[in-house]
């Protein structure tokens, strides 16, 4: 009986050892996402704002990966807000990282000025 | 004679439930022809009873698909530009020619997430959640399905205390506890896996020969 609770517990460690490794630095990016997505407030959509700058900060000072789509969100949410100078900034940073960005970024900046 | 014919039955009912497996490069050819580089999300087919369904499922679709190599767009951003243009559900996109995707925003693949379950069953001495979904992807180049896969994940929250009137009321706060978003994840996990990897994944190119897709879930006959 002890064994068996012993193989579950070194079980239970390796893999979430394995789950830890991924390409990216994401954060508690799921988290607050869906926390903003199910109750859109201001508090939730700062409390986004921010994970999502500290996922790019701490990405930068400790030489992991942004993933995918970061940049673009928290520049989006910035333009929202009537920060354009921000919001430039990151879309721009989405697009030297990933170049696949480079058609939806202009149209971004472009919608920016309009809207 | 009986024995055999016992034995004869027990084989043949083990070939009838044994799920034929194929490899990534048998079930999607295409993937590995077109390479594409990244993925446009657009939103999810709601076949379920759960009006924010499609919403809260389209919170945990970006990770899965990054991690496995592709760039993908940011699903919010996407959501709200299809909303200005009067589309709201995945159901719409379906009639507009895929080739727009291309010429809008350069993307090379576009997912249809279908969900068919986001359901919390109750019974008497037991009780579950069933998030079920189906995905495929299609090429804004050829308009070809590269990648189809669908599974659904049973997350079993009864009780097992062995007494009856306790696990009835366990059972109840835990279903009702129970959130699907978790379930989501693993969902999207299981799904993804079956996925070539695409070209930020370090496996990009050689991942042809793994096994474990199941052929009917990647909707392949023969």
């Amino acid at each position: 009986m002890k064994i068996t609770y012993l193989i579950i517990i070194a079980l239970m460690t390796l893999t979430t050892g394995c789950a830890n490794k991924t390409t990216y630095h994401w954060g508690k990016y799921s988290d607050t996402l869906y926390a903003f997505t199910k109750e859109p407030t201001n508090a939730s959509k700062s409390e986004h704002i921010a994970e999502l700058t500290h996922i790019i900060e701490y990405a930068e000072t400790k030489k992991k990966l942004v993933p995918p789509g970061i940049n673009f969100e928290l520049a989006m949410l910035l333009a929202e807000d009537g920060n354009k100078k921000g919001a430039k900034k990151y879309f721009n940073k989405e697009k030297m990282l990933f170049p696949e960005s480079e058609k939806y970024v202009a149209l971004a900046l472009k919608e920016m000025e309009v809207l | 004679m009986l024995k055999q014919i016992i034995s004869l039955m027990f084989i043949l009912a083990l070939v009838g439930c044994k799920t034929t497996q194929v490899t990534k490069v048998e079930a999607f050819p295409d993937m590995y022809s077109e390479k594409p580089a990244s993925i446009l999300v657009v939103p999810a087919i709601n076949l379920t009873t759960a009006a924010d369904a499609a919403a809260l499922y389209a919170t945990t679709i970006a990770k899965p698909l990054a991690e496995s190599g592709y760039y993908v767009f940011s699903v919010p951003f996407i959501e709200r530009f299809l909303q200005r243009e009067g589309i709201t559900d995945g159901e719409q996109v379906s009639n507009i020619p895929l080739s727009k995707f291309k010429e809008m925003f350069d993307a090379d693949t576009v997912l249809f997430v279908t969900l068919n379950s986001w359901d919390t069953n109750y019974y008497i001495t037991g009780g579950n959640v069933t998030v079920g979904a189906r995905f495929e992807l299609k090429s804004t180049a050829s308009n070809k399905t590269l990648w189809q896969y669908d599974d659904v994940v049973v997350h079993n929250t009864s009780g097992n205390s062995g007494n009856l009137l306790a696990d009835i009321i366990a059972t109840a706060i835990t279903t009702a506890l129970v959130d699907y978003v978790p379930i989501a994840h693993i969902v999207n996990q299981r799904i993804v896996t079956s996925m070539p990897v695409g070209k930020y994944h370090k496996r990009h190119n050689t991942d042809q020969k793994d096994e474990g897709v199941i052929a009917s879930k990647a909707g392949v006959t023969n």
